[in-house]
C-alpha cells in the first residue's frame, strides 16, 4: 500500500488555512461531485498582493494536503506570481 | 488501539470510483465519495467497536468543517 510522505501527512492532520473569508476579493471553485473532488479558494487582494487565502475541500487526504500546501505557497505572492504556480510546484 | 478503515470495497480497491452499490441505492455522488467502509471479523471485541464509535464523531467533525459542501 503507498503511503503518504511525511509532508502530506502533516499538512493533512494540521492543515493550514482552512475556512472561508466572508468578505473575499475572489472566489474559485473547481472539481465536482462526480469526481469526489471539490476545492473552493478564498482570497483577500491588497495592492495587487494576496494578503489572506483560505479553503474548503472534500476529497482526499492528498486533496486536503494540497489545498494546505498551496494556501502556504500563495499567501503573501501578487496575483501575477501566483498564476504562474502549477501543480508541479505543489509537493 | 487504532482504525484501519477504508474509503471503499477490496473488491474494487483498484478504482477510484465511489461504489456503484451506493450509487445504485441512489445516493448522490459526494455521500458515495464520502462513505467510510469497516468490516467485521469474528475476532473483533466489544471494546474496539466502542473505540471507533467514541473516536469516529470527532474525525468526521473535522472533515465536514474542512468541506465546501456542508453549510456553515
Amino acid at each position: 500500500m503507498e503511503q503518504y510522505s511525511k509532508k502530506v501527512m502533516e499538512h493533512f492532520f494540521n492543515p493550514k488555512n482552512v475556512g472561508e473569508i466572508k468578505d473575499a476579493d475572489g472566489i474559485g471553485e473547481v472539481g465536482n461531485p462526480r469526481c469526489g473532488d471539490i476545492m473552493k479558494m478564498y482570497i483577500k487582494v491588497k495592492d495587487n498582493v494576496i494578503t489572506d487565502i483560505k479553503f474548503l475541500t472534500f476529497g482526499c487526504g492528498a486533496a486536503v494536503a494540497t489545498s494546505s500546501m498551496v494556501t502556504e505557497m500563495i499567501k503573501g505572492k501578487t496575483l501575477e506570481e501566483a498564476l504562474k504556480i502549477t501543480n508541479k510546484e505543489v509537493r | 488501539m487504532g482504525v484501519c478503515g477504508s474509503s471503499g470495497s477490496a473488491c474494487t480497491s483498484g478504482s477510484l470510483d465511489p461504489s456503484h452499490v451506493l450509487l445504485a441505492l441512489g445516493l448522490p455522488h459526494e455521500i458515495a465519495h464520502g462513505s467510510l467502509r469497516l468490516t467485521l471479523s469474528k475476532e473483533n471485541t466489544k471494546e474496539e467497536i466502542d473505540f471507533v464509535l467514541s473516536n469516529l464523531p470527532s474525525i468526521i467533525k473535522r472533515l465536514r468543517d474542512m468541506s465546501p459542501l456542508i453549510k456553515k
